[in-house]
């Protein structure tokens, strides 16, 4: 693969770039257009406060629509960014910057996702009880937020990856940079989608009941952070990776060992990741219609979460084990 | 923008030549915790200098903060009396307070003021610490041998079960039982990880933005309030919170 630099830099700003705006956009549309389609279903039911729930609406898609923004300021900052030695540059600054994109991609389409439930519910519960809507915007925005956390962990990543990428061209380094941003972006999948959910029946709850507003918020952030496992998980294989490998096999096979623990970690954490997610959601809506219980609920959420999770142990293990282990 | 944050690793004990194992120690974590410690302890001092019945400022932040945390760890435990939730009082209301203070250190502008919590040793100690007591709390409640039998999994005790069907029921602990000590580690790893992650994502975000985008500085200032301030209340509260429903899972 001898290429010269600048084909190098051009090759991996198109496909950095590509990749980050074309999954990092996907998320983001689906879960704008669910929020959309549930405000109209929610101002049919109560179209005297119209205005109100259009506000409600755009306020909820403009900080669901944050993932995707993250995924533009990635994209420009691979079409813009530009190394010191440009002579130097190989086929690993390709690999960075591939490695960057789908990073955010992956990373962003998750949570641009599931912030359109949370955006959505609100409309409903603002439909179902217009007085509330102060506590149920906070909430909304308070679940958005946490619930982009996976983005924010892909985005890290893929700062790291263009930032400290090395000259040269080495397959071993190669695949440490597409697979620490494989890992970390397809870990954040499924993270992404599951807090979204959670976010999502904690303001389906609220929007029933509102008096139970602290205690579901509370749920929420716990049964988030459970959600957020195996991006946790993907991001420490991707920091392994980056930071902490030793000598990899020359070739192919130190190649071919990364990647497979990307592999490995990335769609392992998918299931797990919306898995807890269904579970949360229901966690969340059950605490707010019985907040007296909600010590019971939480821990047979945790339970069934703990359960979920554990595939994406498996995986973490399995992606060690590659890294390590094997080789 | 060659290195995020701080460091000032002491590779041997001062003044001899004996090395501190496991890669030497951040002396900035060390210091920036003992600070957030002495200041906690300075604080409390104040607020609860002269109580009165009609509270001043401080004791009434001291008495609410109090009031909604006691709430918390008793509807979390659900022991039988006040007095036994209450014995767990003083952990979680601390862990809580140490934890955003720690998180609020990166607001001081200034150099060596890093967050301890950006340092995964610090984060890994107090994951560590929590599942520790969880652990010990299950042995004392359960009882060595019932916690024992809780990790052999679901299948190990069938009183009914008879012959073939109670030999597999043996023999699945072979399969629980490993997986149920990997889930306990993963849970430490998780927990601190989890904290770790986010102030260092925010720290790296923060530095970068502020690279980028230095003729209009309003917007690093904007994410150096959301990550400082949102993240790290959230992320203290949920390692808090998890830490005590860990606790809550073991001794139920």
């Amino acid at each position: 693969m001898d290429l010269e630099p600048h084909t190098w830099l051009i090759l991996g700003k198109l496909a950095g770039a590509g990749v980050a705006l074309g999954f990092g956009g996907i998320g983001a549309a689906i879960g704008m257009g669910n929020a959309a389609g549930m405000a109209n279903h929610a101002i049919m039911r109560q179209p005297k406060v119209q205005r109100e729930m259009l506000r409600t609406m755009l306020i909820g898609q403009a900080v669901g629509e944050g993932a995707a923004v993250f995924a533009l300021v990635i994209g420009l900052f691979i079409i813009v960014v530009s190394p010191a030695n440009l002579d130097l540059i190989g086929g690993n600054y390709f690999a960075a910057l591939l490695g960057a994109g789908l990073s955010i991609g992956f990373g962003t389409f998750g949570s641009g996702l599931g912030c359109g439930w949370p955006a959505g519910n609100a409309c409903a519960g603002f439909a179902r009880n217009p007085a509330r809507s102060p506590k149920l915007t906070q909430s909304m925005i308070i679940g958005q937020a946490v619930a982009q956390s996976p983005s924010i962990f892909a985005l890290v990543v893929s700062l790291i990856l263009i930032l400290t990428a090395k000259n040269g061209t080495d397959l071993p380094t190669m695949g440490i940079y597409i697979s620490a941003g494989l890992a970390m972006g397809v870990s954040a999948l499924g993270s992404g989608i599951g807090s979204g959910q959670t976010a999502g029946g904690a303001v389906d709850g609220i929007g029933r009941w509102p008096l139970a507003y602290g205690v579901t918020l509370r749920t929420m952030l716990i049964g988030q952070a459970v959600c957020e496992t195996p991006a946790i998980f993907g991001m420490l294989v991707a920091f392994i990776m980056m930071f902490a490998m030793g000598d990899l096999n020359p070739g192919l096979l130190g190649f071919a060992q990364v990647f497979g623990a990307a592999i490995a970690v990335g769609f392992g954490g998918v299931g797990p990741g919306i898995g807890s997610g269904l579970t949360a959601a229901k966690g969340c809506a059950a605490t707010a219609l019985r907040p007296d219980k909600d010590a019971l609920i939480l821990r047979t959420m945790l339970i069934g979460q703990a359960v979920s999770q554990s595939t994406a142990i498996y995986a973490l293990i399995i992606a060690l084990a590659l890294l390590y282990v094997v080789g | 923008m060659e290195s995020i944050g701080e460091r000032l690793i002491w590779y041997y004990v001062p003044f001899t030549d004996i090395p501190i194992p496991l890669g030497g120690v951040n002396i900035l974590t060390v210091f920036n915790a003992t600070l957030v410690m002495v200041v906690l302890l300075v604080l409390a001092r104040l607020a609860v200098r002269k109580f009165a019945m009609v509270p001043s400022r401080g004791q009434l932040a001291i008495e609410l903060y109090t009031g909604i945390f006691d709430n918390l760890v008793t509807s979390s435990l659900e022991l039988e009396s006040r007095e036994k939730n209450r014995r767990f009082f003083p952990l979680i209301g601390t862990l809580f307070l140490y934890l955003i203070l720690s998180n609020f250190i990166g607001f001081v502008p200034t150099h060596f003021f890093e967050e301890p919590t950006a340092d995964i040793n610090c984060t890994l100690g107090l994951g560590l610490l929590g599942m520790f007591i969880a652990t010990w709390c299950a042995i004392k409640t359960k009882g060595m041998g019932g916690y024992v039998e809780e990790l052999l999994g679901p299948m190990w005790d069938q009183p009914d079960a008879t012959g073939a069907a109670k030999i597999a029921g043996k023999l699945s602990a072979i399969f629980f039982f490993p997986l149920n000590i990997i889930g306990e580690l993963a849970k430490v790893v998780s927990i601190s990880f989890r904290l770790f992650g986010n102030i260092v994502g925010g720290s790296i975000i923060i530095i970068v933005v502020s690279n980028l985008v230095y003729h209009f500085s309003l917007l690093a200032v904007g994410l150096d309030l959301f990550f400082i301030f949102f993240v790290g209340t959230v992320q203290a509260f949920v390692f808090t919170m998890l830490t005590l429903t860990y606790i809550a899972v073991a001794i139920k």
